[in-house]
């Protein structure tokens, strides 16, 4: 597959300062020996045709590149073994490239599994004889081997990539690549089987078990949940030689297929916290997306892999310095590589680098993979920042994180647990002080990207907001950070209103809701008066807070809760339950005049009819005084006859949910 | 099971008269229309519309298919002497924007009816309405097998206009008992069965008619059997035992629908507090209504698993020890043992095995004693003479002390 590196020679010298005569197929077999170990290599040398084996691989460039170059290798003892027994009964096969770089993929897999190796070899013939007979989807003639070995790891569940699943499958959903994603809905979403077993228990294929070819036909007729449909989708693309993969979710099983040379996409996917089943250096979504990155690039993946083996064989003749500096070449040359990252790390771990060398390679991961922000805080948490942390003070720790703080802008790869990155960073500053200087000087950086400010100030809010004055500095940072409308900035208040309104309202903190609650106005334009003729005494409501059953579902906006309580004007709409309700709670205990409830138009607003508002001093004890008899535009609720006394309204019904443009309070403040 | 891919048994003995051609490609042909040209001329001819779906720049398959077998003169003159109007439609994988253009202009009016997967021959009638396809596991991968089912396919199609044409008649000479062979005739046809069937059944008012539309009406599997479920949990068992009960007593249902009215029934006892010796006896009858079918296997399981003594499938588990001397009956060895020497070989996989005294295989009268394998171990061998139907294998044992005992059971002959 890369039989182009010979013809990369003269830009592999001028990159990577080497000499042609130093590039070698010897380099090549040195660093295949290098990784196997002396032990597997002489155990491979003992086996029956282990030499020719051995001989044969190492006389071939390409076959050895391929296997060297095309992600990890691990547990080499496996893989060669699985290739030696392909080689066995293909002699010629280093000539058959598809076949070649399949069992290659296979081997690889194998080694990166411990599946047994008999079944292995069944499903690499499988693709062999699919191939050649011309039954695979066309694209796979064309894989690189390192995708072909998401086909060769299979599904999740061993058994939906079993050689007669994927005879099944073949035949059963043979479609164009991109359709795949939909592949999983050929099985019926079922939590129940027809005995009423949950496919939670193991009855609920018991009974069909002996009845089909395979699981997979299984699950099209029995049915199954995320875990079935998000196997078989994925068994039903790699069974046509179609790279895919299952990965775990929260509480979910999805996959990923890919749709053509470039693009994985998910599929039935959920949830942005996705883990990989198959994968070569780390499990999530963006290591993926950093190895497409990496390996698509294979006249960068042919670099950096000949640089790679210069840096090794420097090491071990002792030239630590030519080593580093190839290293860094490598890198240099191709930086998404994530696995030579870590090479270069364990290097340095090795020869005992001191502090300024891991300062450099720290700031080599920040520049070589400023686009891929989530692998570059796994590589620098990994390796760099527990070597640096230990020499620095709390000062010089929260400047170290901000130097990778700033480079985060917008995702690169999508959504990744950001947040985990900024506990484990504030954690390792140990004096609370420096810790809110950290803090602040995040919030100030971040607060303006639209992807990073709302999730770090719901962050911080979760992080600090149990010490109200700790919260209350670190609220105005950010609200002075955001005073300036700039693109990004209402989303950072929206997602902070959204957490925060309804947080204050259940603790009744008047306050933070209040002061929160005015830096929302400016999200919506106010809404007319018209009609809402006020009752005698104050608008008591406006200097309250606002809880809302169900908050934040759907249909709901936190931020408006705020203007749904005065002249301003909001909205709520609780979540749909047997009792749907909102509470007003005023500042203080009054005698009440009257209420009205600016309804929302349309049809659902007779939701508003039979609706019963309640009283309470204490929160506790509730009394009745009202229900409303019609759910026009505004209903108005006149007390001025019995004044009611209390501190706490509450707007409730039977069923469905409710939802207002405002609700306002009228009184006399009451000792 | 009747899925779209699965034949449901019906083979018809009237195709018979379709021969298949010498097996050469013979030269090429492409003059199949667009879909909706094709469309629009079978409703004008009043013909039976064929759909060749494949992928031309991904499926290699379909691609080989087109040549040797869709554009072959052989299957064209086929095609045109049974009256088909032919079309294909080709789906890219991964076009440009002209070519997505055009071949989406091409294919107008596809709506993917019929497909379930790549290549498919797919026929409609003159309304366009489904009538059957060649897709999947009917379709064989070999060039050669698949001209042979595409051309029984033609056969079917052909037989079907014929059967339309004659049932045409028959209807209009009020002559019913013509109409009803000729129902069940096109029903036998390897087709999607037609949509009018049942009704049509249904309005012909003999005995066979009767028993043809129970048949033919006979829920989902499935639906059937979650119905009854349900009905059990919601505490309404008695009344789907009636329903089952009733459904048992219609003689024309065949065996593998017995199976799945008495599986139903095992699932609503199971269900139902109390009932749990019903439920044992419902799924056992499920298994010996049809022990190969889909039902009558889970049937089997479910008794096995959950009721029944040990086995050989399952082993025996700790429910089988209760008492100090045990009786087990195996139900689930083979339903015919050949003469010769046959070994039953017992392993606990958790705790002790039971002793066993005495092992016997029972066939009515017959009884066959076994005796220790002089090689040791934990076996019993059985010599036959003559061969043994439905057998069930007698086990005297004794408990062992600890009820936390499991293991397997193996039956194998030996000689």
């Amino acid at each position: 597959m890369f039989s182009t590196t010979s013809a990369l020679l003269p830009l592999l010298c001028a990159l990577g300062g080497l000499s042609s005569g130093e590039h070698s197929d010897a380099l090549l077999a040195w660093d295949l020996e290098r990784r196997c170990g002396a032990q597997t290599w002489s155990a491979l040398q003992a086996e029956p045709e282990g030499p020719a084996f051995l001989a044969a691989l190492c006389a071939d460039e390409a076959w050895l590149v391929d296997l060297l170059d095309s992600g990890p290798l691990k547990r080499p003892e496996r893989v060669l073994r699985l290739l030696m027994r392909v080689w066995r009964g293909e002699p010629d096969i280093a000539r058959q490239p598809v076949e070649r770089s399949t069992a290659t993929a296979f081997a690889l897999a194998t080694g990166m599994t411990g599946g047994d190796e008999t079944q292995m070899y069944a499903r690499y013939a499988y693709y062999r004889d699919n191939y050649r007979a011309g039954l695979l989807n066309r694209a796979f003639e064309d894989l690189q081997t390192w995708e072909r070995r998401f086909i060769a790891r299979g599904a999740q569940w061993g058994r939906f990539s079993a050689v007669e699943s994927l005879e099944f499958l073949r035949e059963r959903i043979n479609w164009p690549r991109a359709q795949y994603v939909r592949a999983c809905w050929q099985a019926p979403y079922r939590s129940y089987n027809c005995l009423g077993d949950s496919v939670q228990g193991s009855m609920y294929y018991f009974p069909f078990r002996e009845s089909f070819e395979c699981d997979p036909q299984m699950a099209i007729e029995v049915g199954g949940v995320c875990g079935a449909l998000s196997n078989l989708g994925a068994a039903a693309a790699m069974a046509n030689g179609v790279p895919a993969a299952t990965m775990g979710e929260p509480g979910h099983c999805a996959y990923t297929v890919k749709v053509d040379a470039e693009t994985w996409q998910p599929a039935y996917s959920l949830n942005w916290k996705r883990s990989l089943h198959t994968s070569f250096h780390g499990t999530t979504w963006q290591e993926l997306m950093l190895t497409q990155a990496c390996f698509g690039d294979r006249s960068g993946v042919a670099r950096s892999g000949e640089l790679a083996r210069r840096a090794h064989k420097a090491e071990a003749d002792g030239r630590t310095r030519a080593a580093d500096d190839q290293f860094a070449r490598a890198l240099q040359a191709h930086p998404t590589r994530y696995g030579l990252w870590s090479e270069w790390a364990e290097f340095g771990e090795r020869t005992g680098m001191d502090e300024g060398w891991w300062r450099r390679w720290h700031d080599a991961v920040l520049e070589g993979l400023g686009e891929h922000e989530a692998p570059a805080w796994f590589l620098l948490r990994q390796h760099a920042w527990p070597k640096l942390v230990e020499v620095l003070d709390d000062e010089e720790r929260g400047e170290l994180f901000g130097e990778y703080i700033e480079q985060l802008d917008a995702w690169g790869q999508g959504r990744w647990n950001v947040e985990g990155a900024w506990s484990w960073m504030a954690g390792r500053i140990t004096d609370p002080a420096a810790e809110d200087r950290f803090l602040r000087a995040t919030a100030t950086s971040l607060v303006r990207s639209a992807d990073f400010g709302p999730l770090y100030a719901a962050w911080l809010h979760e992080r600090i907001g149990a010490d109200s004055q700790r919260w209350e500095d670190a609220l105005r940072t950010l609200l002075t950070a955001i005073r300036h409308p700039r693109e990004g900035t209402d989303a950072v208040l929206r997602r902070l209103a959204g957490i925060v309104l309804p947080e204050a309202a259940t603790a009744g903190d008047v306050a933070t809701f209040q002061r929160l609650g005015k830096v929302t106005a400016r999200l919506h334009d106010p809404l007319p008066m018209d009609g809402l003729e006020p009752f005698p005494g104050d608008l008591l409501s406006a200097k309250g807070t606002l809880s809302v059953c169900g908050a934040g579902n759907r249909h709901d906006a936190p931020e408006r809760h705020w203007g749904a309580l005065g002249r301003h004007g909001g909205w709520f709409h609780t979540s749909t339950t047997e009792m749907p309700w909102v509470q007003v709670t005023l500042p203080h205990r009054a005698r009440l005049t009257g209420i009205l409830l600016h309804n929302r138009s349309g049809s659902t607003a007779r939701r508003l009819a039979g609706a019963r508002i309640l009283v309470s001093e204490d929160g506790v004890e509730w009394e009745s005084i009202a229900t409303v008899e019609q759910a026009g535009a505004v209903c108005r609720i006149d007390l001025r006859e019995t004044h009611p006394r209390g501190r706490f309204l509450r707007l409730e019904r039977d069923g469905e949910c409710l939802h207002l443009r405002r609700f306002l309070v009228y009184g006399h403040r009451s000792g | 099971m009747g899925t779209l891919l699965t034949h449901r048994g019906r083979r018809a003995s009237a195709l018979a008269f379709v021969l298949v051609p010498a097996l050469s490609a013979g030269t090429s042909n492409s003059g199949s229309l667009p879909f909706g040209e094709g469309a629009a001329l079978a409703r004008e001819r009043s013909a039976t519309h064929l759909v060749f779906v494949h992928g031309s720049d991904w499926n290699l398959l379909g691609e080989r298919l087109k040549e040797t077998v869709w554009e072959s003169s052989l299957f064209v003159d086929l095609a045109e002497k049974a009256g088909l109007v032919l079309s294909d439609v080709d789906v890219l994988q991964s076009p440009d924007d002209a070519a997505r253009a055009a071949n989406d202009l091409r294919n107008e009016g596809w709506k993917g009816t019929g497909l379930v997967t790549y290549p498919a021959f797919i026929a409609f009638d003159a309304q366009g309405r489904l009538i059957g396809s060649r897709q999947g596991a009917q379709l064989p991968r070999d060039p050669v097998k698949a001209r042979v089912c595409l051309f029984e396919f033609v056969g079917c199609l052909r037989r079907r206009a014929e059967f339309e044409g004659a049932l045409a008649a028959a209807r209009a000479a009020g002559e019913t008992a013509e109409e009803l062979a000729l129902l069940l005739s096109r029903d036998e046809l390897p087709l999607e069965r037609a949509p009018d069937l049942l009704e049509r059944l249904r309005s012909i008012q003999t005995d066979e008619a009767r028993r043809a539309a129970a048949k033919v009406g006979f829920p989902d599997w499935f639906a059937l059997v979650r119905d009854a479920t349900n009905e059990a949990k919601a505490g309404e068992g008695a009344a789907a035992e009636q329903r089952l009960r009733a459904m048992l007593a219609e003689p024309a249902y065949t065996d593998e629908q017995r199976a799945t009215v008495w599986f139903a029934l095992g699932s609503a006892y199971r269900r139902w507090e109390g009932h749990d010796a019903q439920a044992a006896e419902a799924f056992r009858t499920a298994w010996r209504s049809a022990p190969d079918g889909l039902l009558g296997i889970a049937g089997r399981r479910m008794y096995l698993e959950l009721y029944g003594g040990p086995s050989v499938a399952f082993g025996w588990a700790e429910r089988h020890l209760a008492g100090g001397k045990l009786t087990w009956i195996v139900e689930d060895l083979p339903p015919i043992l050949t003469a010769g020497t046959w070994r039953l070989l017992w392993r606990a996989s958790k705790g002790d095995a039971p002793a066993l005294s005495k092992a016997r295989l029972v066939c009515g009268e017959r009884v066959v004693t076994g005796t220790g394998d002089p090689e040791g171990g934990q076996t019993v061998l059985f010599i036959l003479d003559a061969p043994l139907e439905a057998p069930a294998l007698h086990i005297d044992c004794a408990a062992p002390d600890s009820a936390a005992s499991k293991g397997t059971l193996e039956w194998e002959r030996v000689r």
